[in-house]
């Protein structure tokens, strides 16, 4: 009698143990994508830094005193109609040319000039390097190739043209995958 | 006063529950932050369709020309890329002679292929990396249709010019070098 109770016993709990076991590698999961976390930064400072660099030769002398408008087009990404990057380089362009005795048209009807500039390149590349165990690299390396067309508005005749280039590069090294990052920018 | 049997029986528990909490895990999701679009990418583009332009078979020297840029493709819109495409054929048109506005001719230029394709090339030899490549293709197909004031078509005009951009890394370290592509 006090066997048979053993053995229900013992039947009740391997039950359960069963049950645990079965039940163990289950797993329920809510599926998201994480938020994102917008664009690098080491993918904003270096284009910038190639811009710059792009325009350290460029002078804008021959607008000082002319009214000019400045149309920016590149293969960038976009969901209005005018990108991130073309909003950033017309900006930047403008400055440029204010500090260099242009005037800005408020629109483009108004202008005497217009500036057309292609960005054939604004963006980075993205190249890891690992030397397993000793080293991992990311390198960032940004290329800005301009091609500048300035128009005159009432001809449309066409009264300058250039290229613009920049590169930057930027490195990040890490020595046995810990210790760093170890940085360089050219 | 600790007795080694109450020792014993608080240390099982707590090892049971440090044994326990080990393999948790707390992770903040996030998707690591984007680099737009690669510079790799807008070069083989910017490169074919400059490509496509060489080639387009009408002078416009002294005409007046009524340009109109149709495009689909790879970005999330194509306003940029009809943009881009007109601001190139207005400089292609003005500095061999022409002007851009209605008038004479118009030219309706179709882009109906702007893409690109990435094949990647990897050789190991168990698991230590030997050789890998990455080789990018662009392909713009560039329909051109000119028609004269009257609304007569004058000239079609089709071109599918590509661009390649192809690098090379040994042993996962050495590079990138660059690889000969068909031009």
């Amino acid at each position: 009698m006090k066997r048979k109770r053993r053995i229900h016993h013992f039947g009740g709990w391997a039950a359960v143990i069963i049950l645990i076991i079965i039940l163990a590698p289950a797993c329920a999961t809510k599926r998201y994508w994480g938020p994102t976390m917008g664009r690098s930064a080491d993918s904003q400072f270096t284009p910038a830094d190639a811009l710059e660099k792009a325009l350290k030769s460029a002078s804008f002398d021959r607008f000082r005193g002319r009214t000019v408008w400045i149309d920016v087009f590149s293969l960038t990404e976009r969901t209005g109609e005018e990108s991130a990057e073309e909003r950033f380089l017309r900006s930047w362009l403008a400055e440029k040319l204010l500090s260099q005795g242009a005037r800005i048209a408020p629109a483009k009807n108004q202008a005497e000039v217009i500036l057309d500039v292609k960005a054939r390149v604004f963006g980075v590349n993205q190249t890891r390097r690992d030397f397993i165990p000793l080293l991992y690299m990311e390198i960032t390396q940004a290329l800005v190739d301009l091609h500048l067309n300035s128009y005159e508005r009432e001809s449309g005749k066409i009264l300058h043209a250039e290229d613009l280039k920049g590169e930057v590069r930027y490195r990040e090294y890490y020595i046995f995958y810990m210790i760093g990052p170890i940085r360089s920018v050219k | 006063m600790w007795r080694p049997d109450k020792i014993w029986s608080c240390f099982l528990p707590s090892l049971a529950l440090v044994l326990g909490l080990l393999p948790a895990c707390a992770h903040k999701d996030y998707w690591p932050p984007d680099l737009g679009t690669s510079a790799d990418l807008q070069s083989i583009l910017a490169k074919s369709l400059e490509g496509n332009l060489r080639e387009i078979p009408f002078d416009p020297a002294g005409k007046r020309v009524d340009l109109q840029v149709r495009a689909w493709g790879t970005f999330q819109n194509a306003l940029g890329l009809e943009g881009y495409v007109r601001s190139l054929l207005r400089e292609w048109i003005v500095s061999r002679g022409g002007e851009v506005g209605s008038g004479q001719f118009q030219m309706a230029v179709f882009l109906p292929v702007l893409g690109h394709t990435a094949v990647r090339r990897d050789l190991s030899y168990q698991y230590t990396p030997i050789y890998y490549s990455e080789r990018f293709r662009a392909t713009a197909r560039m329909i051109v249709v000119i028609k004269d004031a009257g609304g007569k078509t004058v000239e079609v005009w089709q071109k599918g010019e590509g661009a390649d951009v192809a690098e090379i890394f040994l042993m996962r370290i050495f590079g990138p070098f660059d690889i000969p592509t068909k031009k």
